[in-house]
């Protein structure tokens, strides 16, 4: 009785219109987000100030909310298919844009890196997805570099009543997990000329939602060096794990 | 009964060949009978007393083209009765024949479901209580029993089931919309292989009165655990991971797959 999850369902969508209701194909260049990353408080009244933060991802997929419409349903063969909505909040939508491959999302070295050509379909965007992976040596990774065989990799500062942090976090996910719904609100058009920039938001600035709630740096250094290492096993990972896969902590803006 | 009738008249008028297709829903053995504790990681093994499902929306079709049958009435039925293994009717009717391959339902709260086989008692419950499901039963490890009953509101639209049943002229199929119960004790929102597990719901029964309860449910914290994980769905205690469950229990013919999609 066990079900196959995380699947996709190829969007059988209406044939016959006239090409005059074709959508449009357009490619845009996607890039890391080269903000600064925000200095933010997690619900434990740390304040976390990050100086790495890079995450091994695979396959960017973009979405237009629901079903396309009969106006618009003609569509080339590309066209992907439909992310599974969350049942319990309404992230899903149809997939008509992607960027493939293998990345590492560095949002401190690496923002502006250019990722890749995205083929979009026209339309109001809604939503990005993409999936989490293990980074590899393929990755051009060294041996010592600390992402190497984990998903994500932070690390920086946590500062609370005085006291200076410094930590490291190491974070694996199963290679697969989809990461759905991150914000992305854009019209895009046939003559569309934006650069998509994928940002990594550590504070939800609507929830006030930190990448780091639940984790309470003091816990962690029972010696008192005011350094911690954040290892998969440990109860912080744990917290981690979860917030690092919440689509709050993502999205995608046009520089 | 008016669009079965239209059909009626347009598949005598056209020659086309037809039969009878029977749509029932089942909770299989392990609602009906219980979860073994062969089923769970953890050793437990839980009996459901009732498993009231306010189920309507019922829609079937060849792929590709509009529904030959359509029940849009919601009806609540106990899936918890013994059933010697057909599960309960809940709609039949003349389809075109060929393969049924594109079923949809909803199960979801509805103020003006019929009882289907249900006690006027049982039918307020699920409509006066804006209830999807009510699952009420006791889980047992060694010498220790824990109850629960638990309403849920959330609806979910289960489309595009892929059912096999193959309706020939004059001849009669079933389409059977599972239910798959032991889905409730998931550990796992996304996981593949997700393992069924009772150990941290019993563990909430911080009062320690035998039951857990909804307000008990809600206070477990899954952040810190290694397993339970909810993937982007934000959720981060146990009673909306049990009610985010409650959207994958649907299935088509046994173990066919639907899209399954949660409606606010």
């Amino acid at each position: 009785m066990m079900m196959h999850r995380g699947m996709f369902v190829v969007v059988m969508l209406g044939l016959g219109c006239a090409p005059s209701q074709e959508a449009q194909r357009v490619q845009l260049e996607v890039e890391v987000d080269d903000a600064t990353l925000v200095i933010g408080d997690n619900d434990l009244g740390w304040s976390i100030e990050l100086g790495a933060a890079r995450l091994a991802v695979a396959d960017l997929q973009f979405t237009i909310l629901g079903e396309m419409h009969e106006a618009s349903a003609w569509l080339p063969s590309w066209v992907i298919g439909r992310a599974w909505a969350h049942p319990g909040h309404l992230a899903g939508g149809d997939v008509t844009g992607e960027l493939t491959g293998a990345f590492v999302l560095d949002w401190v070295a690496g923002g502006g890196q250019r990722l890749g050509s995205a083929e979009m379909l026209t339309g109001t965007y809604h939503g990005l997805n993409f999936g989490f992976r293990v980074a590899a040596a393929s990755d051009g990774l060294t041996g010592e570099d600390p992402l190497l065989g984990h998903t994500a990799y932070f690390a920086g500062t946590a500062r609370k009543d005085g006291r200076e942090v410094v930590f490291t976090a190491q974070v694996d996910i199963d290679a697969g997990t989809q990461m759905v719904g991150a914000a992305f609100d854009l019209e895009i058009d046939r003559s569309e000329q934006a650069l998509l920039a994928i940002q990594f938001v550590p504070v939800d600035p609507i929830e006030g939602l930190s990448l780091f709630d639940g984790v309470d740096f003091a816990a962690l250094d029972p010696d008192g060096d005011d350094v911690v290492a954040i290892v998969p096993g440990d109860e912080a990972h744990n917290f981690l794990r979860r917030t690092v896969q919440s689509h709050v902590h993502y999205g995608v803006v046009d520089r | 009964m008016l669009r079965r009738g239209l059909l009626c008249v347009l598949l005598a008028a056209c020659s086309v060949d037809a039969g009878e297709v029977e749509v029932r829903i089942y909770g299989e053995e392990f609602i009906e009978e219980g979860i073994p504790a062969s089923v769970f990681a953890d050793g437990w093994s839980v009996k459901f007393d009732s498993f009231l499902i306010s189920v309507g929306a019922v829609t079937v079709a060849q792929a590709g083209d509009s529904p030959g049958l359509a029940a849009p009435g919601f009806q609540v039925l106990e899936l918890a009765r013994p059933s010697l293994g057909l599960g309960q009717q809940i709609a039949s009717g003349r389809v075109l024949a060929g393969r049924q391959d594109d079923v949809g339902f909803v199960v979801g709260p509805d103020a003006a479901a019929v009882a289907s086989e249900v006690s006027a008692q049982e039918l307020a419950r699920m409509t006066d209580g804006g209830l999807a499901l009510y699952v009420a039963g006791s889980a047992t490890k060694g010498g220790v029993t824990k109850r629960f009953a638990w309403g849920f509101p959330t609806r979910t639209r289960y489309s595009e089931c892929e059912s096999v049943a193959e309706v020939a002229a004059d001849r009669e199929a079933t389409v059977q919309l599972t239910i798959h119960g032991d889905h409730l004790f998931y550990d796992d929102l996304y996981s593949e292989t997700p393992a069924v597990r009772f150990e941290l719901v019993a563990q909430a029964d911080v009062d320690g009165d035998g039951e857990v309860t909804q307000a008990e449910l809600l206070a477990v914290d899954l952040r810190p655990l290694p397993n339970y994980q909810v993937g982007s769905t934000g959720i981060v205690d146990l009673w909306h991971f049990i009610a985010h469950q409650t959207g994958t229990l649907g299935h088509i013919d046994g173990e066919g797959h639907c899209r399954n999609t949660a409606e606010e």
